[in-house]
């Protein structure tokens, strides 16, 4: 076996006995000593909402929602990105004031727009999907004109003497040397893009995860906004996952 | 043939002072032979390779280039695309190849059944055979080579001085290179040129007469140790200069 399949076996290993620690700790100080308490729902209750919110929520119906928006968009991007990489690379590179000019964006709060389009578009599936898209497609974008800089410029120096002419090193080139990097980064994004999405639909009150948390708070359900929030972290390890499984398979050489 | 005239490179410090790297470089590169350059580090071989190479440009002076074909650069560092295979690293950029072509100088270069491999990042002799085929397959006017066995064991160095000897006397091309290791420099040089340093210029020109092939054993030759000498006592002889050169 290799040593980094060692290592992240071991890795698995610790973070679940940590897991099971926690439980135990969670199960003993919240099931017998504190039953009822503001902080955390009685584990019994808890167990009895996460059979009860699937019919009580809807929440198939949500979780379809989120999910479809998040990793279509989220795909699209990555597509558009992708066809677009030499050009984005190429702006980076020649007219790097366009990008510093662009960089004051960065302090306008992402949940703004996330109220700007619920007020434009109200509680439409599709505005939801155009933010989504929008918000996806500048997130990847970003992230790429961020990693240029780790590109090894040896690879690009070869390329042009080698005959390449600018654009094909910027897109054959450097684009295919950070997209490893690149692609693990869409994990974070999709971090990113999860809260973003539920920020919103919690606004605009659509009937995804975001919708059902609105409710869950509406009606003061305690146990059930903890319920939602374990589907909502299983949906996230799950797609986080796919994304590192994908980024193995892909870009096998770094 | 190439011929290197008068060859300057200046460069601005952080305070904006001028700084001359070499000065009035001028040489010769006799095609079908291997010519190499040694020097102290930080004299501006990178940038010498460079420029000869069009990747850079001169402050002064001019290179002239006998026909045509492409002057192609190798740096120390491994430069195989790790995403592509050895094949596809070998085709890289070219707009047209015969697969014959190719194979037979995947094969020269000792990757025969490696054509379907990826490039690995731990074995520097693999990527610099890649590198090295890479070039071939451009049919380059000249191969520079940048201080390519630095950092490279003394097996793996050994028998890329073998093959280097074969590439140049099987296909006749043309090779130069810079080190900083006499040993290595006359084991493989047909021509070696002495540059010194704070500026750096030629101060010498040294004509490597040994027969093929160039093993080991004739690294304690009379021959080989003379030679080591002269080029010692060239470098002791400049005022100030305190170089170390590493031997094999």
């Amino acid at each position: 076996m290799m040593p980094k399949e060692l290592e992240n076996k071991f890795l698995l290993k610790s973070k679940i006995h940590f897991l099971l620690v926690l439980l135990f700790v969670y199960v003993i100080l919240f099931e017998f000593i504190l039953p009822f308490n503001n902080l955390l729902p009685k584990p019994s209750l808890l167990v009895e909402s996460l059979v009860q919110i699937w019919q009580d929520y809807n929440l198939l119906s949500a979780i379809a929602i989120t999910t479809t928006i998040i990793y279509t968009s989220l795909l699209i991007a990555y597509f558009i990105n992708y066809v677009s990489a030499g050009t984005t690379i190429k702006i980076a590179i020649e007219f790097p004031e366009t990008i510093e000019k662009l960089t004051l964006f960065k302090y306008f709060p992402a949940f703004f727009f996330a109220i700007i389009f619920s007020f434009w578009f109200g509680d439409s599936i599709w505005g939801e999907f155009l933010f989504a898209l929008i918000a996806s497609t500048l997130l990847v974008i970003v992230n790429l004109i961020a990693e240029i800089k780790d590109h090894n410029p040896v690879f690009a120096e070869v390329a042009s003497n080698l005959g390449l002419n600018k654009n094909a090193v910027y897109s054959k080139v450097i684009f295919k040397d950070i997209q490893p990097i690149h692609f693990s980064n869409l994990v974070r994004i999709h971090y990113y893009l999860w809260v973003l999405l539920m920020i919103y639909e919690f606004i605009s009150n659509i009937n995804g995860l975001g919708g059902i948390y609105r409710s869950a708070l509406m009606y003061r359900d305690f146990a059930g906004l903890f319920s939602i929030a374990l589907v909502v972290s299983i949906l996230i390890l799950f797609g986080s996952d796919v994304i590192k499984f994908i980024k193995e398979k892909l870009f096998f050489w770094k | 043939m190439l011929e290197i005239k008068n060859l300057s490179k200046y460069y601005s410090d952080q305070y904006g002072n001028k700084v001359k790297l070499f000065t009035n470089i001028s040489f010769t590169i006799e095609e079908g032979k291997i010519t190499s350059v040694i020097a102290p580090v930080g004299s501006g071989k990178t940038s010498l390779l460079k420029i000869i190479s069009r990747l850079e440009n001169p402050t002064e002076g001019e290179i002239l280039v006998n026909g045509n074909g492409k002057i192609i650069y190798i740096p120390p560092e491994p430069s195989s695309f790790p995403w592509l295979s050895v094949k596809e690293n070998v085709v890289f950029a070219l707009n047209s190849y015969s697969t014959e072509k190719i194979s037979e100088i995947i094969n020269i270069v000792g990757l025969e059944g490696y054509s379907d491999h990826y490039p690995d990042d731990n074995s520097l002799g693999f990527r610099f055979r890649i590198a090295l085929a890479r070039s071939l397959a451009h049919n380059p006017k000249c191969i520079c080579i940048d201080e390519p066995f630095n950092k490279m064991d003394l097996i793996t160095k050994l028998e890329l001085y073998q093959l280097l000897r074969k590439i140049k006397n099987e296909l006749k091309t043309t090779i130069l290179f810079t080190t900083t290791n006499i040993t290595e420099a006359i084991l493989l040089s047909d021509r070696i040129y002495l540059m010194g340093k704070e500026p750096a210029s030629i101060f010498e020109a040294l004509q490597i007469e040994i027969d093929d092939p160039r093993d080991l054993i004739i690294v304690n030759s009379e021959k080989f140790n003379n030679y080591i000498h002269i080029i010692e006592n060239h470098f002791k002889q400049i005022d100030g200069q305190k170089i170390l050169f590493k031997t094999i």
